[in-house]
């Protein structure tokens, strides 16, 4: 009999070893994550106001001149894709309800105008063309390829600076590409009738990508006008 | 002091001071608009502009433009179309489809609105005068001999500023940078956007009048009413630009035979990132109104036990098929679940936005997914049944030493001298085991001549123990 067989025959504490590995079994088979958060309750003042939409920064100042930078793309010859992400610690897509919407509301993102294209000094690409799967034009008013897709599915989206709100019966929109005369609209946001009636939340990461045509020339003053439209509904 | 006199003086003064904190103030600092006249029979109209007006009739109503920034903000306030998002929500034409007069990219109830003079400005928390009312804004139209005077030389007579509505007396009506006269020339409304500066604080009252033409077909029209920054533009900008707006919907119902009828267009489920699933309802208008819509996601475990319920009370708006994706995350123990979909809404076709009727629910199909545990949840798994199958084996183990405690052990007499430890560490065994298989009590004692239970192999070899 080896040494090791020995000591589990004749020398281990069986009963103390089975109750203490039967604990652990139970602990571990009935283990379950709560979830406690702080509720403090202060007294507020409500100040008159109405539903608003916003950019802006870690101290919820607006941001002068919010903008989505995209990421660097060099001159190709096949078609080719640049992401930026709406919505940082920077720059915080806000959206505040003070009891002025209680039946809910949609933010939604679209550009200045159905015909907005990417401007430079030199030559433009579109972002609401599906020609060629966004990489050549199509049949629309223009003579310019690209599209734009946004998918706010992806993004994180966080209570402001109200004590008891949620974001419960909020939802974000789908990924969802600009087609012009057909999608000139992406929903970001939805709030349901139920939602806070009183509350602000935030949202970052919603994630941009821009389908640029084949031998697009090279330009650093790529830029187009999009609109972030909060709507009482 | 006694323990509960403390106690009850610490709990005294924490009393005191959350009594005493002071009020902390939540300024939702923003840029937008409310209705000015809202309806009490509706409290809808608190929020959003309602009516129901026959082809040819017109209403009078308000908008209360409100900036509770800190900064003085100069603003657009115009109408424009209603325009569906994406999955059915509700947006509004741009600005650049709005300030032309009726065309062929406003001719819905956005085209219906004409703006008004704002009225002076008041502090946001104001309220109007109850003798003050939509009506109150705007005069009847009288007839006036044919005047070709042009007090404010923009071009216009004060016959033709009569008929078209701009003030005879400024040359640019609403304040957009173009004459009157140019706008019109131009195909654009002279009337709006109108640039309004608001101060800190502060709210306009915009008086407007919707008027709807003969020919509007029966059902909902929808348009918004939006206040959006005047912002110069950005030089050397790069990437995307953005502005922001804020609106209030303006829905019109022209009555006649209203359909309100609701079907369930799909009820998917999709992966999430960063894990657990999509559940995405989408219901689709058939109707010619708005519908507002309680839709329920519920979501059962294995068990049949609720594990999540999504939903709300979402408007579908007229000819729209609307979808929402309620994240139903990542659970940490995963597992399969059932979820099934309701919508509920109003079929009553004499009820607006707003209204309240009984109620008439369509079963949407039911759907089962599984989800992967968390990988925290698997190795606590892996633990759990390394614990079990460790627990079996010493349950074995013990089971074992009793069959050979009962088949080898033999007989030991104790002699002068023997104590349990010394006998213990002899025959290399736990003297407890010793002592729990000689039913030995503390303080385990041993008087000489008494037989034990011992290893084989101790000595005397005294002779075998049977079962």
């Amino acid at each position: 009999m080896s040494k090791f067989t020995h000591a589990l025959l004749w020398k281990l504490n069986l009963r103390a070893v089975i109750a203490i590995v039967g604990i652990l079994v139970l602990v571990s088979g009935a283990g379950t994550y709560v979830y406690a958060s702080s509720t403090s309750n202060f007294q507020q003042t409500i100040n008159a106001g109405s539903l608003a939409i916003d950019i802006v920064d870690g101290s919820y100042v607006t941001v002068g001149s919010p903008s989505v930078t995209m990421s660097t793309a060099t001159f190709s010859f096949t078609c080719q894709t640049i992401t930026g992400t709406f919505g940082s610690a920077s720059q915080n897509i806000y959206v505040s309800n003070p009891d002025a919407a209680d039946n809910g509301w949609t933010a939604s993102l679209a550009a200045s105008a159905t015909t907005a294209i990417w401007d430079s000094a030199g030559t433009d690409y579109d972002f609401n063309d599906n020609g060629g799967s966004g990489c050549t034009d199509g049949a629309d008013t223009d003579t310019l390829g690209g599209q734009m897709t946004v998918d706010p599915s992806v993004g994180t989206l966080a209570t402001g600076q109200c004590n008891s709100c949620v974001t419960t019966n909020i939802t974000k929109g789908s990924s969802t590409a600009f087609l012009e005369g057909t999608t000139n609209s992406i929903t970001v946001l939805t709030a349901a009738a139920a939602s806070n009636d009183i509350g602000d939340w935030k949202l970052t990461g919603v994630s941009v990508s821009q389908k640029i045509p084949e031998e697009q020339p090279a330009a650093s003053d790529y830029d187009i006008n999009m609109v972030l439209s909060v709507v009482a509904s | 002091m006694s323990f509960s006199r403390l106690l009850v003086s610490v709990v005294a003064a924490l009393a005191t001071l959350l009594a005493a904190l002071p009020a902390v103030a939540i300024s939702y600092g923003g840029l937008g608009g409310r209705p000015a006249f809202p309806r009490p029979d509706n409290p809808r109209t608190n929020d959003i502009f309602v009516y129901t007006v026959e082809p040819g009739q017109t209403v009078a109503d308000g908008m209360f433009v409100i900036n509770t920034t800190d900064q003085t903000k100069t603003v657009w306030v115009y109408s424009a179309d209603a325009t569906p998002s994406s999955d059915g929500g509700f947006a509004c034409e741009q600005l650049s489809a709005s300030n032309q007069g009726a065309s062929a990219t406003k001719k819905d109830a956005g085209a219906w609105i004409t703006l008004g003079q704002p009225q002076p400005a008041l502090e946001a928390g104001a309220t109007l005068p109850p003798e003050v009312t939509a009506d109150s804004f705007f005069t009847p139209p009288t007839t006036t001999p044919t005047d070709d005077s042009d007090e404010d030389g923009d071009g216009l007579t004060a016959t033709d500023e009569a008929q078209r509505g701009t003030n005879p007396k400024l040359v640019d009506t609403d304040g957009d940078g173009f004459t009157d006269q140019q706008e019109i020339v131009s195909g654009y409304d002279p009337l709006q956007p109108v640039a309004l500066t608001l101060a800190p604080q502060t709210k306009i009252l915009v008086p407007f009048r919707l008027a709807v033409p003969g020919t509007a077909g029966v059902g909902e029209h929808d348009g918004c009413l939006l206040i959006q920054e005047k912002k110069p533009p950005v030089a050397g900008g790069e990437g995307v630009l953005i502005s922001t707006r804020t609106g209030l919907r303006v829905a019109v119902t022209v009555p006649g035979d209203i359909v309100r009828q609701l079907a369930i267009a799909g009820f998917e489920v999709r992966p999430r990132t960063p894990g657990g699933k999509v559940l995405r309802p989408s219901v689709r208008n058939e109707g010619n109104v708005s519908v507002d819509a309680e839709v329920a996601v519920v979501t059962k475990n294995l068990f049949g036990r609720t594990a999540m319920r999504h939903g709300g009370q979402y408007t579908i708006l007229r000819g729209q098929t609307s979808a929402w994706n309620f994240e139903f995350p990542q659970t940490f123990w995963g597992g399969w679940y059932t979820t099934a979909l309701t919508v509920a809404y109003n079929p009553d076709t004499g009820s607006g936005p707003g209204a309240n009727a009984s109620l008439t629910t369509l079963t949407g199909p039911t759907v089962r997914f599984f989800l992967w545990p968390t990988r925290s949840a698997l190795i606590i798994m892996a633990a759990a049944l390394l614990l079990l199958l460790l627990l079996v084996g010493l349950t074995m183990l013990a089971r074992k030493r009793r069959q050979l405690i009962s088949a080898t052990w033999v007989r030991y007499r104790v002699e002068t001298g023997d104590t349990i430890q010394e006998l213990a560490k002899r025959w290399g065994v736990s003297w407890k085991l010793l002592a729990r298989v000689n039913r030995l009590a503390a303080p385990y004692q041993l008087t000489a001549g008494v037989s034990l239970l011992s290893p084989p192999g101790s000595r005397p070899q005294p002779p075998r123990i049977t079962a």
